[in-house]
Protein backbone atom coordinates (compact mmCIF):
# COMPACT_ATOMS: atom_id res chain seq x y z
CA UNK A 1 0.00 0.00 0.00
CA UNK A 2 1.06 3.58 -0.36
CA UNK A 3 3.52 4.97 2.16
CA UNK A 4 2.76 8.06 4.19
CA UNK A 5 4.75 10.41 6.35
CA UNK A 6 3.07 9.99 9.70
CA UNK A 7 3.47 12.42 12.56
CA UNK A 8 3.24 10.99 16.09
CA UNK A 9 2.69 14.23 17.94
CA UNK A 10 3.14 12.73 21.41
CA UNK A 11 6.68 11.66 20.56
CA UNK A 12 8.00 14.98 19.28
CA UNK A 13 10.49 16.56 21.64
CA UNK A 14 10.97 19.75 19.61
CA UNK A 15 14.64 19.08 18.80
CA UNK A 16 14.06 20.49 15.29
CA UNK A 17 16.60 18.17 13.69
CA UNK A 18 14.05 17.48 10.97
CA UNK A 19 13.99 21.17 10.01
CA UNK A 20 17.79 21.25 9.81
CA UNK A 21 18.25 18.16 7.66
CA UNK A 22 15.35 19.18 5.40
CA UNK A 23 16.92 22.52 4.59
CA UNK A 24 20.34 20.91 4.12
CA UNK A 25 18.95 18.34 1.72
CA UNK A 26 16.78 20.68 -0.33
CA UNK A 27 18.50 24.04 -0.17
CA UNK A 28 22.09 23.01 0.70
CA UNK A 29 22.13 25.25 3.77
CA UNK A 30 21.47 24.57 7.41
CA UNK A 31 18.58 26.99 7.87
CA UNK A 32 15.41 25.80 9.62
CA UNK A 33 13.38 28.73 8.28
CA UNK A 34 13.91 27.34 4.79
CA UNK A 35 12.69 23.87 5.67
CA UNK A 36 9.49 22.24 4.45
CA UNK A 37 8.62 20.91 7.87
CA UNK A 38 8.07 23.26 10.76
CA UNK A 39 7.95 22.59 14.47
CA UNK A 40 5.35 24.86 16.00
CA UNK A 41 6.02 25.46 19.67
CA UNK A 42 4.18 26.83 22.61
CA UNK A 43 7.09 26.94 25.04
CA UNK A 44 5.07 27.96 28.10
CA UNK A 45 2.52 25.21 27.64
CA UNK A 46 5.13 22.67 26.65
CA UNK A 47 3.47 21.85 23.37
CA UNK A 48 5.41 21.01 20.22
CA UNK A 49 3.76 20.10 16.95
CA UNK A 50 5.43 19.14 13.69
CA UNK A 51 3.54 20.66 10.79
CA UNK A 52 4.18 19.34 7.31
CA UNK A 53 2.29 18.89 4.06
CA UNK A 54 -0.39 16.23 4.42
CA UNK A 55 -0.34 15.48 0.66
CA UNK A 56 -4.13 15.89 0.65
CA UNK A 57 -6.11 13.79 -1.80
CA UNK A 58 -8.40 16.69 -2.59
CA UNK A 59 -5.89 19.42 -1.97
CA UNK A 60 -7.10 23.01 -1.65
CA UNK A 61 -3.72 24.18 -2.97
CA UNK A 62 -4.29 22.32 -6.25
CA UNK A 63 -7.80 23.72 -6.70
CA UNK A 64 -6.69 27.24 -5.94
CA UNK A 65 -3.61 27.38 -8.18
CA UNK A 66 -4.43 29.79 -11.03
CA UNK A 67 -1.88 28.30 -13.42
CA UNK A 68 -2.39 24.60 -12.62
CA UNK A 69 1.21 24.52 -11.41
CA UNK A 70 0.41 22.21 -8.51
CA UNK A 71 -0.57 18.60 -9.09
CA UNK A 72 -0.63 15.26 -7.34
CA UNK A 73 1.71 12.42 -8.19
CA UNK A 74 0.66 8.93 -7.24
CA UNK A 75 4.06 7.37 -6.72
CA UNK A 76 5.02 8.46 -4.11
CA UNK A 77 1.72 10.03 -3.08
CA UNK A 78 2.82 13.63 -3.05
CA UNK A 79 2.02 17.09 -4.33
CA UNK A 80 4.52 18.67 -6.69
CA UNK A 81 5.06 22.10 -8.20
CA UNK A 82 5.74 22.76 -11.85
CA UNK A 83 8.12 25.71 -11.47
CA UNK A 84 7.77 26.55 -15.13
CA UNK A 85 4.13 27.43 -14.54
CA UNK A 86 4.29 28.85 -11.00
CA UNK A 87 3.89 32.63 -10.91
CA UNK A 88 4.48 32.93 -7.18
CA UNK A 89 1.06 34.40 -6.43
CA UNK A 90 1.05 32.47 -3.14
CA UNK A 91 -2.63 31.54 -3.36
CA UNK A 92 -1.56 28.03 -2.36
CA UNK A 93 0.07 29.47 0.75
CA UNK A 94 -3.14 31.33 1.56
CA UNK A 95 -5.46 28.32 1.28
CA UNK A 96 -3.43 25.55 2.96
CA UNK A 97 -5.16 24.79 6.29
CA UNK A 98 -1.91 23.52 7.78
CA UNK A 99 0.36 26.34 6.68
CA UNK A 100 2.43 23.65 5.01
CA UNK A 101 3.19 25.59 1.85
CA UNK A 102 5.61 28.47 2.12
CA UNK A 103 7.44 30.86 -0.11
CA UNK A 104 11.22 30.63 0.26
CA UNK A 105 12.34 34.22 -0.28
CA UNK A 106 16.01 33.25 -0.78
CA UNK A 107 15.39 30.84 -3.63
CA UNK A 108 12.31 32.79 -4.72
CA UNK A 109 10.05 29.78 -4.98
CA UNK A 110 7.10 28.00 -3.43
CA UNK A 111 8.13 25.02 -1.34
CA UNK A 112 6.31 22.20 0.38
CA UNK A 113 7.20 18.67 1.42
CA UNK A 114 7.99 16.42 -1.56
CA UNK A 115 8.74 13.33 0.53
CA UNK A 116 12.34 13.54 -0.69
CA UNK A 117 11.42 11.42 -3.73
CA UNK A 118 10.37 8.49 -1.54
CA UNK A 119 12.95 8.49 1.27
CA UNK A 120 12.12 11.39 3.60
CA UNK A 121 15.25 12.50 5.36
CA UNK A 122 13.38 13.93 8.35
CA UNK A 123 11.96 10.49 9.17
CA UNK A 124 15.45 8.99 8.87
CA UNK A 125 16.86 11.44 11.37
CA UNK A 126 14.00 11.57 13.86
CA UNK A 127 15.33 9.88 16.96
CA UNK A 128 12.05 9.45 18.78
CA UNK A 129 10.17 8.11 15.73
CA UNK A 130 7.81 11.06 15.90
CA UNK A 131 8.16 11.07 12.12
CA UNK A 132 7.70 7.78 10.35
CA UNK A 133 7.53 6.97 6.69
CA UNK A 134 5.66 3.71 6.52
CA UNK A 135 2.80 1.92 4.88
CA UNK A 136 -0.40 3.76 5.65
CA UNK A 137 -2.22 0.60 6.68
CA UNK A 138 0.53 -0.31 9.17
CA UNK A 139 0.12 2.91 11.13
CA UNK A 140 -3.54 2.35 11.52
CA UNK A 141 -3.03 -1.20 12.77
CA UNK A 142 -0.51 -0.03 15.36
CA UNK A 143 -2.92 2.51 16.81
CA UNK A 144 -5.77 0.01 16.73
CA UNK A 145 -3.66 -2.45 18.65
CA UNK A 146 -2.57 0.12 21.21
CA UNK A 147 -6.18 1.18 21.80
CA UNK A 148 -7.38 -2.42 21.88
CA UNK A 149 -4.75 -3.31 24.50
CA UNK A 150 -5.87 -0.44 26.71
CA UNK A 151 -9.47 -1.51 26.34
CA UNK A 152 -8.57 -5.12 27.07
CA UNK A 153 -6.77 -4.11 30.28
CA UNK A 154 -9.78 -2.11 31.48
CA UNK A 155 -12.14 -4.96 30.72
CA UNK A 156 -9.87 -7.44 32.55
CA UNK A 157 -9.72 -5.20 35.59
CA UNK A 158 -13.47 -4.84 35.56
CA UNK A 159 -14.23 -8.55 35.25
CA UNK A 160 -11.53 -9.57 37.77
CA UNK A 161 -12.72 -7.12 40.42
CA UNK A 162 -13.71 -8.95 43.62
CA UNK A 163 -17.45 -9.08 44.35
CA UNK A 164 -18.98 -8.35 47.70
CA UNK B 1 -22.21 9.38 -23.62
CA UNK B 2 -21.69 12.44 -25.78
CA UNK B 3 -20.64 15.56 -23.88
CA UNK B 4 -20.32 18.99 -25.41
CA UNK B 5 -18.57 21.74 -23.48
CA UNK B 6 -18.96 25.33 -24.62
CA UNK B 7 -16.02 27.30 -23.27
CA UNK B 8 -12.31 26.55 -23.06
CA UNK B 9 -11.47 28.10 -19.70
CA UNK B 10 -10.73 26.47 -16.37
CA UNK B 11 -14.35 25.40 -15.70
CA UNK B 12 -14.74 23.78 -19.09
CA UNK B 13 -11.36 22.06 -19.01
CA UNK B 14 -11.71 20.84 -15.44
CA UNK B 15 -15.12 19.39 -16.35
CA UNK B 16 -13.66 17.61 -19.38
CA UNK B 17 -10.65 16.22 -17.48
CA UNK B 18 -12.91 15.02 -14.66
CA UNK B 19 -15.25 13.28 -17.09
CA UNK B 20 -12.34 11.64 -18.91
CA UNK B 21 -10.91 10.52 -15.58
CA UNK B 22 -14.21 8.87 -14.59
CA UNK B 23 -15.34 7.62 -17.99
CA UNK B 24 -12.73 6.47 -20.47
CA UNK B 25 -15.31 6.00 -23.20
CA UNK B 26 -17.15 9.33 -23.08
CA UNK B 27 -17.15 11.32 -26.32
CA UNK B 28 -16.07 14.81 -25.23
CA UNK B 29 -15.89 17.94 -27.39
CA UNK B 30 -14.78 21.39 -26.26
CA UNK B 31 -16.00 24.32 -28.36
CA UNK B 32 -14.42 27.73 -28.09
CA UNK B 33 -14.85 31.05 -29.89
CA UNK B 34 -11.15 31.72 -29.41
CA UNK B 35 -8.53 29.92 -31.46
CA UNK B 36 -6.15 29.20 -28.62
CA UNK B 37 -5.73 26.12 -26.43
CA UNK B 38 -6.42 26.64 -22.73
CA UNK B 39 -4.51 29.55 -21.24
CA UNK B 40 -4.63 31.31 -17.88
CA UNK B 41 -5.46 34.99 -17.72
CA UNK B 42 -4.24 35.04 -14.10
CA UNK B 43 -0.67 35.14 -15.40
CA UNK B 44 -1.27 38.16 -17.70
CA UNK B 45 0.34 40.66 -15.33
CA UNK B 46 3.53 38.59 -15.40
CA UNK B 47 3.40 38.46 -19.20
CA UNK B 48 2.78 42.19 -19.46
CA UNK B 49 5.62 42.95 -17.07
CA UNK B 50 7.95 40.97 -19.31
CA UNK B 51 8.61 38.37 -16.60
CA UNK B 52 6.83 35.49 -18.30
CA UNK B 53 7.19 34.24 -21.88
CA UNK B 54 3.92 34.24 -23.79
CA UNK B 55 4.17 30.50 -24.26
CA UNK B 56 3.93 29.99 -20.53
CA UNK B 57 0.39 31.33 -20.48
CA UNK B 58 -0.87 28.16 -22.15
CA UNK B 59 -1.93 25.35 -19.85
CA UNK B 60 -2.48 22.87 -22.65
CA UNK B 61 -1.11 22.21 -26.10
CA UNK B 62 -3.17 20.72 -28.93
CA UNK B 63 -1.40 17.44 -28.15
CA UNK B 64 -2.63 17.49 -24.56
CA UNK B 65 -6.21 17.53 -25.82
CA UNK B 66 -5.65 14.59 -28.15
CA UNK B 67 -3.82 12.70 -25.44
CA UNK B 68 -6.91 12.98 -23.24
CA UNK B 69 -8.97 12.13 -26.35
CA UNK B 70 -10.88 15.38 -26.16
CA UNK B 71 -12.12 16.73 -29.49
CA UNK B 72 -11.84 20.45 -30.00
CA UNK B 73 -13.62 22.97 -32.18
CA UNK B 74 -11.74 26.24 -31.83
CA UNK B 75 -12.50 29.55 -33.46
CA UNK B 76 -16.19 28.86 -33.95
CA UNK B 77 -19.17 30.39 -32.25
CA UNK B 78 -22.21 28.49 -31.04
CA UNK B 79 -25.15 30.68 -32.00
CA UNK B 80 -27.97 28.72 -30.43
CA UNK B 81 -28.67 25.77 -28.19
CA UNK B 82 -31.84 23.73 -28.21
CA UNK B 83 -32.29 21.85 -24.93
CA UNK B 84 -35.42 20.18 -26.34
CA UNK B 85 -33.66 18.73 -29.37
CA UNK B 86 -30.38 18.39 -27.41
CA UNK B 87 -28.41 20.06 -30.17
CA UNK B 88 -26.01 22.97 -30.42
CA UNK B 89 -26.12 25.09 -33.56
CA UNK B 90 -23.34 26.80 -35.43
CA UNK B 91 -23.75 28.95 -38.53
CA UNK B 92 -23.81 26.06 -40.93
CA UNK B 93 -24.02 22.89 -38.88
CA UNK B 94 -25.30 21.41 -35.64
CA UNK B 95 -24.13 18.80 -33.17
CA UNK B 96 -26.09 16.51 -30.90
CA UNK B 97 -25.29 15.96 -27.22
CA UNK B 98 -26.30 13.82 -24.26
CA UNK B 99 -24.92 16.30 -21.73
CA UNK B 100 -24.10 19.94 -22.34
CA UNK B 101 -21.81 22.14 -20.27
CA UNK B 102 -22.01 25.89 -20.66
CA UNK B 103 -18.80 27.54 -19.47
CA UNK B 104 -18.91 30.74 -21.46
CA UNK B 105 -17.07 32.83 -18.88
CA UNK B 106 -17.39 36.56 -18.39
CA UNK B 107 -16.64 39.81 -20.17
CA UNK B 108 -15.42 43.21 -19.01
CA UNK B 109 -17.95 45.79 -17.87
CA UNK B 110 -17.79 48.60 -20.40
CA UNK B 111 -18.14 52.03 -18.86
CA UNK B 112 -20.36 54.37 -20.88
CA UNK B 113 -17.53 56.86 -21.39
CA UNK B 114 -16.98 59.12 -24.33
CA UNK B 115 -13.90 58.12 -26.23
CA UNK B 116 -14.03 54.48 -25.27
CA UNK B 117 -13.53 53.53 -28.93
CA UNK B 118 -10.34 55.50 -29.43
CA UNK B 119 -7.13 53.77 -30.39
CA UNK B 120 -5.19 52.96 -27.24
CA UNK B 121 -8.15 52.07 -25.03
CA UNK B 122 -8.02 48.46 -23.87
CA UNK B 123 -9.72 45.97 -21.61
CA UNK B 124 -7.77 43.05 -20.20
CA UNK B 125 -9.71 39.85 -20.54
CA UNK B 126 -8.55 37.68 -23.41
CA UNK B 127 -5.14 36.74 -24.74
CA UNK B 128 -5.79 39.01 -27.71
CA UNK B 129 -6.28 41.90 -25.27
CA UNK B 130 -3.04 41.05 -23.48
CA UNK B 131 -1.12 40.80 -26.77
CA UNK B 132 -2.44 44.18 -27.88
CA UNK B 133 -1.44 45.82 -24.62
CA UNK B 134 1.95 44.11 -24.69
CA UNK B 135 2.70 45.32 -28.21
CA UNK B 136 1.37 48.84 -27.82
CA UNK B 137 4.05 51.45 -27.44
CA UNK B 138 2.58 53.74 -24.85
CA UNK B 139 4.44 55.93 -22.36
CA UNK B 140 1.74 56.93 -19.92
CA UNK B 141 -1.11 54.64 -18.96
CA UNK B 142 -4.26 55.33 -16.99
CA UNK B 143 -5.93 52.33 -15.42
CA UNK B 144 -9.57 52.83 -14.56
CA UNK B 145 -10.72 50.61 -11.69
CA UNK B 146 -8.46 49.42 -8.91
CA UNK B 147 -9.71 45.88 -8.35
CA UNK B 148 -7.09 43.11 -8.25
CA UNK B 149 -6.85 43.10 -12.05
CA UNK B 150 -6.39 46.87 -12.34
CA UNK B 151 -3.90 46.93 -9.48
CA UNK B 152 -1.82 44.02 -10.81
CA UNK B 153 -1.85 45.61 -14.26
CA UNK B 154 -0.62 48.90 -12.85
CA UNK B 155 2.28 47.06 -11.21
CA UNK B 156 3.06 45.22 -14.46
CA UNK B 157 3.10 48.36 -16.59
CA UNK B 158 5.16 50.24 -14.01
CA UNK B 159 7.70 47.41 -14.15
CA UNK B 160 7.88 47.92 -17.89
CA UNK B 161 8.83 51.52 -17.38
CA UNK B 162 5.55 53.28 -18.13
CA UNK B 163 4.24 56.18 -16.13
CA UNK B 164 1.10 54.77 -14.51
CA UNK B 165 -2.02 56.32 -13.00
CA UNK B 166 -4.48 54.11 -11.11
CA UNK B 167 -7.89 55.75 -10.80
CA UNK B 168 -10.55 54.51 -8.40
CA UNK B 169 -13.96 56.06 -7.82
CA UNK B 170 -14.33 54.76 -4.25
CA UNK B 171 -12.26 55.94 -1.30
CA UNK B 172 -9.60 53.21 -1.30
CA UNK B 173 -7.95 50.79 -3.70
CA UNK B 174 -9.32 47.26 -4.08
CA UNK B 175 -12.41 48.30 -2.09
CA UNK B 176 -14.17 44.94 -2.29
CA UNK B 177 -11.13 43.05 -1.09
CA UNK B 178 -9.39 45.26 1.49
CA UNK B 179 -10.54 47.62 4.22
CA UNK B 180 -9.17 51.14 4.62
CA UNK B 181 -6.09 50.34 6.72
CA UNK B 182 -4.61 47.47 4.64
CA UNK B 183 -5.65 49.26 1.43
CA UNK B 184 -3.64 52.33 2.41
CA UNK B 185 -0.63 50.18 3.35
CA UNK B 186 -0.78 48.73 -0.17
CA UNK B 187 -1.32 52.15 -1.68
CA UNK B 188 1.86 53.33 0.05
CA UNK B 189 3.80 50.53 -1.63
CA UNK B 190 2.39 51.41 -5.05
CA UNK B 191 3.17 55.10 -4.61
CA UNK B 192 6.67 54.34 -3.35
CA UNK B 193 7.26 52.61 -6.67
CA UNK B 194 6.07 55.60 -8.63
CA UNK B 195 2.50 54.67 -9.44
CA UNK B 196 0.13 57.61 -9.05
CA UNK B 197 -2.93 56.45 -7.16
CA UNK B 198 -6.08 58.55 -7.33
CA UNK B 199 -9.00 57.55 -5.13
CA UNK B 200 -12.40 59.16 -4.75
CA UNK B 201 -12.04 60.33 -8.33
CA UNK B 202 -14.28 59.44 -11.27
CA UNK B 203 -13.27 59.41 -14.92
CA UNK B 204 -15.83 61.29 -17.02
CA UNK B 205 -14.38 60.96 -20.50
CA UNK B 206 -11.47 59.85 -22.61
CA UNK B 207 -10.23 62.46 -25.08
CA UNK B 208 -8.16 62.26 -28.22
CA UNK B 209 -8.12 62.51 -31.96
CA UNK B 210 -8.20 58.99 -33.32
CA UNK B 211 -5.87 57.87 -30.53
CA UNK B 212 -6.02 58.47 -26.79
CA UNK B 213 -4.57 61.84 -25.78
CA UNK B 214 -5.75 61.98 -22.21
CA UNK B 215 -8.57 61.48 -19.75
CA UNK B 216 -10.84 63.86 -17.87
CA UNK B 217 -11.91 63.15 -14.30
CA UNK B 218 -14.20 65.12 -12.02
CA UNK B 219 -11.08 66.78 -10.61
CA UNK B 220 -8.47 67.10 -13.35
CA UNK B 221 -7.19 66.38 -16.84
CA UNK B 222 -4.47 63.76 -17.22
CA UNK B 223 -2.36 63.45 -20.36
CA UNK B 224 -1.85 59.83 -21.39
CA UNK B 225 -1.60 57.65 -24.47
CA UNK B 226 -3.07 54.46 -23.12
CA UNK B 227 -6.19 53.62 -21.10
CA UNK B 228 -7.08 50.29 -19.57
CA UNK B 229 -10.65 49.72 -18.44
CA UNK B 230 -10.71 47.29 -15.53
CA UNK B 231 -13.98 48.21 -13.92
CA UNK B 232 -15.31 44.72 -13.30
CA UNK B 233 -16.53 41.63 -15.11
CA UNK B 234 -20.00 40.37 -15.83
CA UNK B 235 -21.19 36.87 -16.79
CA UNK B 236 -21.54 35.95 -20.47
CA UNK B 237 -25.12 34.72 -20.52
CA UNK B 238 -26.23 35.69 -24.01
CA UNK B 239 -26.20 32.13 -25.31
CA UNK B 240 -27.86 30.71 -22.20
CA UNK B 241 -30.55 33.36 -22.28
CA UNK B 242 -31.29 32.81 -25.97
CA UNK B 243 -31.57 29.10 -25.27
CA UNK B 244 -34.26 29.67 -22.66
CA UNK B 245 -32.22 28.90 -19.54
CA UNK B 246 -33.07 30.73 -16.33
CA UNK B 247 -30.86 33.68 -15.55
CA UNK B 248 -30.63 34.79 -11.92
CA UNK B 249 -31.25 38.26 -10.48
CA UNK B 250 -27.53 39.05 -10.43
CA UNK B 251 -27.18 38.31 -14.13
CA UNK B 252 -25.54 34.89 -13.94
CA UNK B 253 -26.98 31.57 -15.11
CA UNK B 254 -29.03 29.99 -12.30
CA UNK B 255 -27.75 26.59 -11.23
CA UNK B 256 -28.56 24.01 -8.58
CA UNK B 257 -26.01 22.71 -6.12
CA UNK B 258 -25.16 20.06 -8.70
CA UNK B 259 -24.47 22.89 -11.17
CA UNK B 260 -27.46 21.97 -13.32
CA UNK B 261 -29.34 24.72 -15.14
CA UNK B 262 -33.10 24.98 -15.53
CA UNK B 263 -32.84 22.49 -18.40
CA UNK B 264 -32.16 18.85 -17.74
CA UNK B 265 -28.74 17.60 -18.84
CA UNK B 266 -27.50 21.17 -19.31
CA UNK B 267 -24.87 22.16 -16.73
CA UNK B 268 -23.12 25.48 -16.31
CA UNK B 269 -20.10 26.64 -14.35
CA UNK B 270 -17.35 29.21 -14.11
CA UNK B 271 -17.71 32.97 -14.50
CA UNK B 272 -21.05 32.66 -16.29
CA UNK B 273 -23.00 31.39 -13.28
CA UNK B 274 -24.28 32.81 -10.04
CA UNK B 275 -23.79 30.65 -6.99
CA UNK B 276 -24.40 30.54 -3.27
CA UNK B 277 -21.88 32.30 -1.06
CA UNK B 278 -20.45 29.89 1.50
CA UNK B 279 -20.72 32.40 4.35
CA UNK B 280 -23.94 34.27 3.73
CA UNK B 281 -25.85 31.56 1.88
CA UNK B 282 -27.06 34.23 -0.51
CA UNK B 283 -26.64 34.33 -4.28
CA UNK B 284 -23.42 35.93 -5.39
CA UNK B 285 -21.20 36.51 -8.40
CA UNK B 286 -17.82 35.23 -7.27
CA UNK B 287 -16.00 35.06 -10.57
CA UNK B 288 -12.73 33.52 -9.46
CA UNK B 289 -10.42 30.76 -10.68
CA UNK B 290 -10.71 28.38 -7.73
CA UNK B 291 -14.52 28.57 -7.71
CA UNK B 292 -14.61 27.83 -11.44
CA UNK B 293 -12.23 24.92 -11.02
CA UNK B 294 -14.26 23.39 -8.21
CA UNK B 295 -17.48 23.91 -10.18
CA UNK B 296 -15.92 22.20 -13.22
CA UNK B 297 -15.09 19.23 -11.02
CA UNK B 298 -18.65 19.03 -9.68
CA UNK B 299 -20.04 19.25 -13.23
CA UNK B 300 -17.74 16.45 -14.36
CA UNK B 301 -18.90 14.16 -11.56
CA UNK B 302 -22.57 14.86 -12.12
CA UNK B 303 -22.28 14.35 -15.88
CA UNK B 304 -21.01 10.86 -15.13
CA UNK B 305 -23.85 10.16 -12.75
CA UNK B 306 -21.83 10.60 -9.55
CA UNK B 307 -23.78 13.01 -7.36
CA UNK B 308 -21.55 15.74 -6.00
CA UNK B 309 -22.54 19.11 -4.64
CA UNK B 310 -20.82 22.41 -4.89
CA UNK B 311 -20.13 23.65 -1.36
CA UNK B 312 -20.54 27.32 -2.28
CA UNK B 313 -18.27 30.13 -3.39
CA UNK B 314 -15.62 31.91 -1.33
CA UNK B 315 -13.87 35.09 -2.33
CA UNK B 316 -10.15 34.42 -2.09
CA UNK B 317 -7.65 36.90 -3.47
CA UNK B 318 -3.89 36.66 -3.34
CA UNK B 319 -1.65 39.05 -5.20
CA UNK B 320 1.94 40.11 -5.26
CA UNK B 321 2.66 43.83 -5.09
CA UNK B 322 6.33 44.46 -5.77
CA UNK B 323 7.33 41.36 -3.83
CA UNK B 324 4.87 41.82 -0.99
CA UNK B 325 2.00 39.39 -0.74
CA UNK B 326 -1.48 40.77 -0.11
CA UNK B 327 -4.21 38.25 0.61
CA UNK B 328 -7.86 38.45 1.51
CA UNK B 329 -10.87 36.20 1.78
CA UNK B 330 -14.48 36.48 2.85
CA UNK B 331 -16.16 39.76 3.68
CA UNK B 332 -14.53 43.09 4.42
CA UNK B 333 -15.49 45.25 7.38
CA UNK B 334 -16.78 48.00 5.11
CA UNK B 335 -19.48 45.66 3.81
CA UNK B 336 -20.79 44.68 7.23
CA UNK B 337 -19.97 47.71 9.37
CA UNK B 338 -23.63 48.45 9.92
CA UNK B 339 -24.37 45.00 11.37
CA UNK B 340 -24.27 44.33 15.11
CA UNK B 341 -22.00 41.71 16.67
CA UNK B 342 -19.09 42.61 14.41
CA UNK B 343 -15.63 42.42 15.95
CA UNK B 344 -12.34 43.31 14.32
CA UNK B 345 -8.98 41.87 15.37
CA UNK B 346 -5.95 43.60 13.94
CA UNK B 347 -2.30 42.65 14.30
CA UNK B 348 0.46 44.78 12.87
CA UNK B 349 3.98 43.53 13.49
CA UNK B 350 6.84 44.96 11.43
CA UNK B 351 6.36 43.87 7.85
CA UNK B 352 3.28 41.80 8.53
CA UNK B 353 -0.26 42.98 8.93
CA UNK B 354 -3.36 40.94 9.51
CA UNK B 355 -6.99 41.66 10.20
CA UNK B 356 -9.85 39.36 11.11
CA UNK B 357 -13.54 40.18 10.71
CA UNK B 358 -15.78 38.31 13.13
CA UNK B 359 -19.55 38.11 13.25
CA UNK B 360 -21.05 36.59 16.38
CA UNK B 361 -17.63 35.13 17.21
CA UNK B 362 -17.36 33.37 13.90
CA UNK B 363 -14.83 34.34 11.29
CA UNK B 364 -16.37 35.85 8.17
CA UNK B 365 -13.33 37.46 6.61
CA UNK B 366 -9.60 38.01 6.89
CA UNK B 367 -6.95 40.15 5.18
CA UNK B 368 -3.20 39.90 5.41
CA UNK B 369 -0.19 41.73 4.08
CA UNK B 370 3.23 40.15 4.24
CA UNK B 371 3.17 36.59 5.46
CA UNK B 372 0.08 34.66 4.45
CA UNK B 373 1.06 31.33 5.96
CA UNK B 374 -1.68 31.15 8.57
CA UNK B 375 -4.47 32.36 6.33
CA UNK B 376 -5.33 28.81 5.33
CA UNK B 377 -6.19 27.84 8.88
CA UNK B 378 -8.33 30.96 9.17
CA UNK B 379 -10.00 30.10 5.89
CA UNK B 380 -10.97 26.69 7.19
CA UNK B 381 -12.27 28.23 10.40
CA UNK B 382 -14.44 30.41 8.17
CA UNK B 383 -15.69 27.57 5.98
CA UNK B 384 -16.33 25.30 8.95
CA UNK B 385 -18.17 28.16 10.68
CA UNK B 386 -16.16 27.41 13.80
CA UNK B 387 -16.88 29.54 16.81
CA UNK B 388 -13.57 30.98 17.95
CA UNK B 389 -14.30 30.08 21.54
CA UNK B 390 -14.51 26.44 20.47
CA UNK B 391 -11.13 26.78 18.87
CA UNK B 392 -9.74 28.31 22.04
CA UNK B 393 -10.99 25.31 23.96
CA UNK B 394 -9.19 22.92 21.64
CA UNK B 395 -6.00 24.88 21.94
CA UNK B 396 -6.25 24.93 25.71
CA UNK B 397 -6.54 21.16 26.06
CA UNK B 398 -3.41 19.28 25.26
CA UNK B 399 -5.23 16.02 24.59
CA UNK B 400 -7.21 17.53 21.75
CA UNK B 401 -4.31 19.11 19.96
CA UNK B 402 -3.37 16.31 17.59
CA UNK B 403 -6.98 16.07 16.55
CA UNK B 404 -6.98 19.44 14.91
CA UNK B 405 -3.52 20.66 14.04
CA UNK B 406 -4.79 23.58 12.05
CA UNK B 407 -6.26 25.11 15.16
CA UNK B 408 -2.73 26.04 16.07
CA UNK B 409 -2.42 28.30 13.10
CA UNK B 410 -5.44 30.23 14.25
CA UNK B 411 -4.32 30.43 17.87
CA UNK B 412 -1.92 33.31 17.62
CA UNK B 413 -4.60 35.58 16.27
CA UNK B 414 -7.15 35.04 18.97
CA UNK B 415 -5.08 34.82 22.10
CA UNK B 416 -5.58 37.19 23.78
CA UNK B 417 -8.72 38.31 22.01
CA UNK B 418 -9.10 41.52 23.93
CA UNK B 419 -5.89 43.27 22.92
CA UNK B 420 -5.59 45.14 19.65
CA UNK B 421 -2.66 46.09 17.47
Amino acid sequence: MQKMLIVNYEKCTGCCLCELVCSVKHEAVSNPSRARIHIVKWEMEGIVMPMVCNQCESAPCIVACPTNARSREEDPGRIIVNYDRCIGCKTCVVVCPFGAVSFDPVAGKIISCDLCDGDPICANFCETEALQYTDASEINKKRQREAAEKLYESVQRFTMAPVG
Amino acid sequence: MKVIIIGNGVAGNTASSTIRHLDSRADITIISEEIYPEYTACAFPHYLAGEFRRQKLFLKTKKDYSRERIKTIFGQKVIRVSPEEKRVFFDTKSLAYDKLVIATGSKPLMLPLKGVNLNGVFTLKSLDDADQIFNYTGKTAVIIGSGPIGTETSVALAKRGLRVYLVESLDRIMPRVFDERPASLLRDILEEQGIKVLTGEMVTSIIGNGSVGGIVTDKQHIKCDMVILSAGMKPNVELAQKSGLNIGTLGGISVTQQMMTSSRDVYAGGDCVETEDIITGRQTLSLLWHNAKRQGEVIGYNCCGVPKSYPGSVNITSLDIFGINAASFGRVEAEVSRCKDIEIIERHGGENYCRLILYQERLIGAQSIGNARDMGALLFALIGRHNLNEIKQVIGRRAFLPLSPWCYRVARYIAPMTSKG
